[in-house]
């Protein structure tokens, strides 16, 4: 018996040599292995290029939330200064002059933001200054989480965007409740008229890191 | 000990005069999520001391505890919110497992089970109530009885409550039981002969202790902070004679909602160190892909398929290859569509079939007002879901509500016609078709004298040969990669047939061995009737002949299966040959199907070694499919003919690997624990059990499962 054993698996492996499909090697671990890289390393962004963009008749941002893939946004409506994007996987995001203050679609969002208007908290001239916010949240629901913030002008760097290279001004502002012990830098990068291009933004403490783009500004 | 009365009543009472509503919620938004969590014995308390906490429902956990003379590693789950099982490996570091010439210098490892219930909840003004029993049915090393109260005031726990057993060793009270009866005031210390019995004469009985502390939880930096009162003797041997300190302190960091360390100082003079790992799969938390857009046909298009029937399907069959559902057979008439479908992606059986049908819509003719969706399950059809067009349409556009689809809906079962047979469009199917997979294994022996564990891991391979439908050959070999196997010196002493105690021999001679090569053949004779024939290597030790009906009323909660083999043994290498034992094996099974997901089991009939019994199964099955159960058996074999244990049982757990991921898989991880390999009461492990193919397809899993029809 012992001789058919080995011609049983050279049989098993002549039987599939000629196109091993990988996806039946250790499927499950593979699997496995990807969504730990996926955890780890995160998703990869899908390829949004000039082109994609100029074809769409809409405004539109990219949108990287933490690890997640980096996808597009487009502007649905505009009520004066508030406007309110969406992405294809339904995330409605509600952007008041570039902060975001409104979402819907996540697994946690901020239903209501209160601050000071743009004028008063970022501007070109503004060296420093601290301002109070208030968050409040859906899943689970809290009202007016109170949050300190800090502005620095950071001054002028270049920012390479999909329309080319920019100067822009970075306006860090740190963000803190001292209670539940949530601190945070976010960061916006704002033209000569006050435009913000980029920004880095933390909503809550459940959601991760909000990277911007505008990928074509709303005319 | 009156003092910590006053300052828990103190607390109680502190709790009433302060509400801090205005931070009712923040407690979500802290970074880490510091709770409750693993006692040195696995279910939640403080550390030796239990509280009336419990996980959340759903929810498993692996703790991991060392310290001297006792290192405990352990696993729980809590099926229900109110309940909480541990399985315990306790090892006792200055006690030998047994002399040296038969397991050498392998300390004591001892094997425990604990039960925890809670009474009552924790209200606004009283405390949480539970009762439980630590190490019931095992040698009662750590026996144990206890009734606890817990009350929550902001970051402060606090527990009190009275032990017996271990619990009651020191600086014991009079037994408060001894007012109903005065045998509660002696408890029968000597462990019974044999582990495995359930001593409950001793419960609640002997001398009885108050027990407490608290916990004080600062979720800002992910910390806990633990103080209790521990009145344990830290070793029934004597060999730690004097405990310096009464008090141990502990304090552990949340790394993460899943992991937690811990690090603890107790009696004085003993570190203690630990690490949990848990997790809740009650819910599916990853995001999948949603479905893949459909495109509408224009009504140029529609005209083209109305007049050639072969677009629709070919087209049919290329939408739905990109959502892995493939197509067994499909009919287009005049007003309605069926379309059978088989796919091994998704776990419940809605999630496929709502895909199809929207793929189906997208597609079909104006014509069309109702889809019919045929799934199957391997070769057999399993359920027909017949859905109306309109109404499906407006459910996926979110103009309807899933409810009104439900109602417009029917579901049957004519699975001794399925469709595939008689539809105007057929795919061809090359037979025989060959399916295979290969991936790492592993076989192992936890502990045994010789070692604690002992293990192998393997190459498997999987392989299938389909002759024709419904009829395949099904291998599996495993070359081994690395092995500790020589190490095995416990042969088996059973005095019963040893259809499963040589579990040893076949380890270690059957390093490369072929598990399976059994030619199956399954079908539907009758409507809700279903067949399985097999023919072959069955399993790792036993080969045979036989076969399995079930019969599984589409409409009902309840499933009655029959199966019956004639088998002898493999020989330990298990490759062709035969060993001399050959019997005839056979049970008679009853499904059920209770609310919250509870699902019992009878299984009746004569099993390997001959004896004749019953087996109860109970588990509990979660809308993620998470399942969570444990069996007992009980057959005419005495308990001295059975050995250790006295009678067979177990637990298990199988966890879908959706959970994990971010796609949809049908893949499940199981974990099943017999505590000893026996003799008695083993059943004849079958490759593709009916019930399981067919358990998930009556009408009410439908009906649980409708919601996923649109997503």
């Amino acid at each position: 018996m012992k001789s058919i054993f080995p011609l049983f698996l050279f049989l098993i492996f002549l039987s599939s040599c000629s196109s091993i499909d990988f996806s039946r090697i250790a499927p499950g671990y593979s699997e496995a292995f990807k969504a730990m890289k996926n955890a780890i390393v995160g998703y990869e962004d899908a390829l949004i290029t000039n082109e994609l963009v100029k074809n769409i008749p809409y405004a539109s941002s990219t949108m990287k939330i933490g690890k997640g893939p980096k996808g597009l946004i487009i502007l649905e409506n505009i009520n004066s200064e508030q406007l309110t994007w969406v992405s294809a996987d339904g995330v409605f995001l509600v952007t008041r002059n570039g902060r975001i203050t409104k979402t819907a679609g996540l697994n946690n969002n901020l239903i209501d933001f209160n601050g000071p208007s743009k004028k008063k908290y970022l501007s070109n001239e503004l060296d420093e200054s601290t301002f109070t916010y208030y968050f409040s949240y859906d899943f689970p629901y809290l009202r007016n989480l109170e949050v300190k913030a800090t502005i620095l002008n950071k001054g002028k760097v270049k920012v390479d965007l999909l329309g080319g290279e920019k100067l822009l001004t970075l306006i860090e502002e740190e963000i803190e409740n001292d209670y539940i012990g949530w601190s945070e830098v976010n960061k916006f990068w704002m033209d000569e008229d006050g435009y913000i291009w980029k920004s880095e933004q933390h909503i809550s403490p459940k959601v991760p890191k909000i990277i911007l783009e505008v990928t074509k500004k709303p005319s | 000990m009156a003092s910590f009365v006053r300052v828990y009543a103190f607390a109680c009472f502190a709790c009433l005069s302060f509400s801090q509503a205005l931070f009712s919620n923040i407690e979500d938004y802290f970074p880490y999520k510091v709770s409750p969590d693993s006692s040195n014995y696995g279910n939640t308390g403080l550390l030796e001391t239990p509280t009336a906490r419990f996980m959340e429902e759903a929810s498993l956990r692996f703790n991991f505890s060392s310290s001297f003379p006792n290192e405990f590693t352990s696993l729980t789950a809590s099926p229900f919110n109110w309940f909480e099982a541990t399985y315990r490996y306790a090892e006792i570091k200055n006690q030998k497992y047994g002399p040296f010439g038969y397991s050498g210098n392998q300390s004591l490892k001892d094997k425990g089970f604990d039960v925890k219930i809670r009474l009552k909840e924790e209200s606004f003004y009283l405390p949480a109530i539970a009762v439980g029993l630590r190490d019931i049915a095992g040698s009662g090393e750590f026996g144990s009885e206890y009734l606890v109260t817990s009350k929550r005031y902001n970051n402060l726990d606090v527990t009190l409550g009275i032990g017996w057993g271990r619990l009651g060793t020191s600086n014991s009270i009079s037994n408060p039981l001894k007012a109903i009866d005065k045998s509660f005031l002696v408890r029968d210390t000597g462990t019974s002969g044999r582990g495995g019995d359930f001593s409950y004469s001793s419960w609640f009985s002997g001398k009885a202790s108050i027990i407490g502390g608290f916990e004080y939880y600062l979720p800002k930096y992910g910390l806990k902070f633990t103080l209790e009162y521990d009145t344990s003797e830290p070793d029934s041997y004597g060999y730690v004679p004097q405990v310096d300190s009464r008090l141990n302190f502990g304090l552990s960091y949340h790394l993460s909602n899943s992991l937690n360390l811990s690090a603890a100082f107790e009696r004085g003079d003993q570190f203690r160190l630990s690490f949990n790992l848990k997790g809740n799969f009650l819910k599916d938390t990853i995001t999948k892909p949603s479905p893949k857009n459909v495109v509408k046909l224009n009504q140029n298009q529609l005209k083209r398929i109305e007049r050639n029937n072969q677009i629709f399907y070919s087209s049919l069959n290329k939408s739905l290859r990109d959502e892995s559902i493939y197509i067994q057979g499909a009919s287009l008439k005049e007003d309605e569509v069926d379309v059978a479908i088989a796919s091994s992606k998704y776990f419940s059986l809605t999630r496929p079939a709502g895909r199809a049908a929207r793929i189906t819509s997208a597609l079909s003719p104006d014509s069309v007002k109702r889809i019919n969706i045929h799934s199957m399950n391997g070769d057999l059809e399993v359920a027909v879901i017949s859905l109306d067009r309109k109404e499906f349409d407006s459910a996926d556009n979110k103009l309807g509500s899933s409810n009104e689809l439900f109602n417009k809906s029917q579901m049957s079962s004519n699975n001794n016609e399925p469709i595939y047979k008689t539809a105007a469009f057929q795919p061809k199917v090359i037979f025989p078709e060959f399916e295979w997979s290969m991936s790492p294994a592993l076989n192992h022996q936890i502990g045994g004298p010789e070692g604690f564990y002992l293990g192998q891991v393997f190459w498997r391979t999987d392989t299938s040969l389909k002759f024709r439908r419904n009829l395949t050959l099904y291998t599996s070999i495993g070359i081994n990669i690395y092995d500790t196997f020589s190490d095995f010196d416990n042969p088996s002493q059973s005095t019963i047939p040893h259809v499963r105690s040589d579990i040893q021999d076949y380890l270690a001679e059957g390093k490369n061995h072929i598990e399976r090569m059994q030619l199956q053949y399954m079908s539907s004779p009758w409507k809700d009737v279903f067949f399985r024939a097999d023919l072959g290597l069955l399993e790792n030790m036993f080969a045979g002949v036989g076969g399995e009906i079930l019969y599984r009323p589409f409409n009902r909660k309840v499933a009655l299966g029959f199966s019956a083999h004639r088998v002898r043994q493999r020989d330990y290498d298990q490759r062709f040959s035969l060993r001399d034992y050959e019997t005839t094996t056979g049970h008679a099974s009853i499904y059920f199907d209770l609310p919250h997901g509870i699902q019992p089991k009878i299984v009746i009939g004569k099993y390997l070694a001959g004896d004749k019994g019953v087996t109860l199964d109970l588990s509990r099955r979660f809308d993620s499919g998470f399942t969570a159960g444990v069996f007992a058996s009980k057959t005419d074999l005495s308990a001295e003919e059975f050995g250790e244990g006295s009678f067979d049982k177990g637990f298990y757990i199988s966890i879908p690997t959706k959970l994990f991921y971010g796609d949809y898989s049908s893949g499940m991880i199981s974990f099943g624990l017999h505590p000893l390999t026996k003799d008695g009461a083993a059943m004849l492990r079958q490759h593709n059990p009916l019930f399981s193919i067919l358990g998930d397809t009556n009408r009410y899993s439908i009906n649980r499962d409708w919601l996923y029809l649109l997503d």
